[in-house]
C-alpha cells in the first residue's frame, strides 16, 4: 500500500531524508505540468517547479499535518507561478475584469454553455488547444487546468486560491465560456 | 455538460520534466540543509562556548560577593548548629536570603541556562528537527 503524504511528512520531520524525495517523486510531474500550463514555457516551468519544492522544504514545519499536502503544494506552485509571471509582467486580465478577477457582465449571464461536438472537434488538436489556453487570462487558465487537467474539485481549487468556493465556480463558468468563444472564433478544420 | 471540456483537456499530454530537475532540487535541498546546519552549529555552538567562557567571571564575581556578605557564616551555622537555625527558621531564612549574592548567583544561573539551551539546540533529537539528515542518502 502506498505511504500517505501525512506519513511521509511525519517521517521527514523525524529526520528521514528519503521521505522528502518520495514526496518529490509523487508531485514533481503534476506540479511541473501545472506550471507549464500556466506559463507555457518548459524552462520557466522547471524553475517554478524547483522553487515550489524548495519553498515546500523550507516551510514544511509550518504545514498543518491534518491539511491536504496536495492542496498545499499546489498553493505554493500557484503563488510561485504568479510571482514569476508578475515579474515578467505577463499577468493579464480581461478588459471587463477587475483585479479580483470579477467580471460583472459574465457574472450575470446564464449557466455554463455546453461545448457542442462540432466545437470540440475544432479544438481537439493539442497545439491548437495550447494556443487557445495561452490566450486565456491566467485566473481562467488556472481554474480550467486545475479542474480538468489536474482533476481537482472546486473545494480544493478554492483552498489553493484562497477564495470562496462560489467564486471559483463562477470563475470556472466564465473560463469555460471564454474558451468556448475562442473555439467558436477558430476556423473549421480543413477550411483554408 | 462538461464532458467535451473534459475530453478536450485529456488531449493535452502529461509532460515529463527532465530527470535532471529532480536531482537539481535534491542537490539544492542538500545545500540548504548543510547551510542551515552550519548556521545552527555556529550560533548555538558559539552560544555554548560564550556561556562557558562567561561562567568563569560569573563564578569569581559570585564568590567575591559571598566573601563580602555573611552568607558563608549563615551556611556554616546551618551545617554546625542546624537545631538552632531550624528553631528560628523564620529569621534564619530572611537572614540567609538577604546575604545571598543575588547578582553573582543570577549571572551564574544565566550562564548555565544559556549553556543548556545551546546544548539542547545542538543535539539533533528534537521533534521538529527536520535538519537532521544523513546527507549521503540525499542524492
Amino acid at each position: 500500500m502506498e505511504t500517505s503524504d501525512k506519513e511521509l511528512i511525519l517521517r521527514h520531520l523525524e529526520g528521514d531524508s528519503e521521505a522528502f524525495a518520495l514526496l518529490l517523486d509523487r508531485y514533481l510531474t503534476p506540479i511541473y505540468n501545472f506550471a507549464y500550463r500556466l506559463c507555457g514555457n518548459a524552462e520557466e516551468a522547471q524553475d517554478i517547479a524547483q522553487e515550489t519544492f524548495i519553498k515546500a522544504w523550507e516551510h514544511i514545519e509550518k504545514f498543518r499535518i491534518d491539511d491536504s499536502f496536495k492542496t498545499w503544494i499546489y498553493q505554493i506552485a500557484r503563488n510561485t507561478t504568479i510571482d514569476h509571471l508578475r515579474k515578467k509582467k505577463h499577468i493579464q486580465f480581461t478588459d471587463m475584469e477587475n483585479s479580483e478577477g470579477e467580471n460583472p457582465l459574465i457574472e450575470r449571464t446564464a449557466d455554463i454553455l455546453p461545448l457542442p461536438d462540432e466545437l470540440y472537434r475544432r479544438a481537439e488538436e493539442r497545439e491548437l488547444l495550447e494556443k487557445l489556453l495561452d490566450e486565456l487570462p491566467i485566473i481562467y487558465k488556472e481554474v480550467l487546468v486545475l479542474y480538468y487537467n489536474e482533476e481537482l474539485n472546486f473545494r480544493e481549487i478554492a483552498e489553493i486560491q484562497g477564495k470562496p468556493i462560489d467564486t471559483v465556480k463562477s470563475q470556472h463558468r466564465r473560463a469555460a465560456m471564454l474558451l468556448r468563444k475562442l473555439i467558436e472564433r477558430t476556423p473549421l478544420k480543413n477550411n483554408p | 455538460m462538461n464532458d467535451n471540456y473534459q475530453k478536450l483537456f485529456k488531449a493535452l499530454p502529461a509532460l515529463t520534466p527532465k530527470a535532471q530537475l529532480r536531482e537539481n532540487i535534491l542537490a539544492r535541498v542538500k545545500r540548504l540543509h548543510e547551510r542551515a546546519l552550519f548556521m545552527r552549529r555556529a550560533v548555538f555552538g558559539g552560544g555554548a562556548a560564550l556561556s562557558v567562557v562567561g561562567l568563569y567571571p560569573s563564578i569569581s564575581f559570585a564568590l567575591g560577593e559571598i566573601a563580602q556578605s555573611s552568607f558563608t557564616q549563615y551556611a556554616s551555622l546551618l551545617a554546625s548548629d542546624s537545631d538552632v537555625a531550624l528553631s528560628n527558621w523564620n529569621e534564619f531564612f530572611y537572614s540567609i536570603a538577604e546575604s545571598f549574592p543575588i547578582v553573582g548567583g543570577t549571572l551564574v544561573l544565566v550562564c548555565f541556562l544559556l549553556f543548556f539551551i545551546a546544548l539542547d539546540r545542538l543535539l539533533p533529537s528534537r521533534h521538529a528537527d527536520a535538519l537532521h539528515y544523513s546527507s549521503h542518502r540525499f542524492i
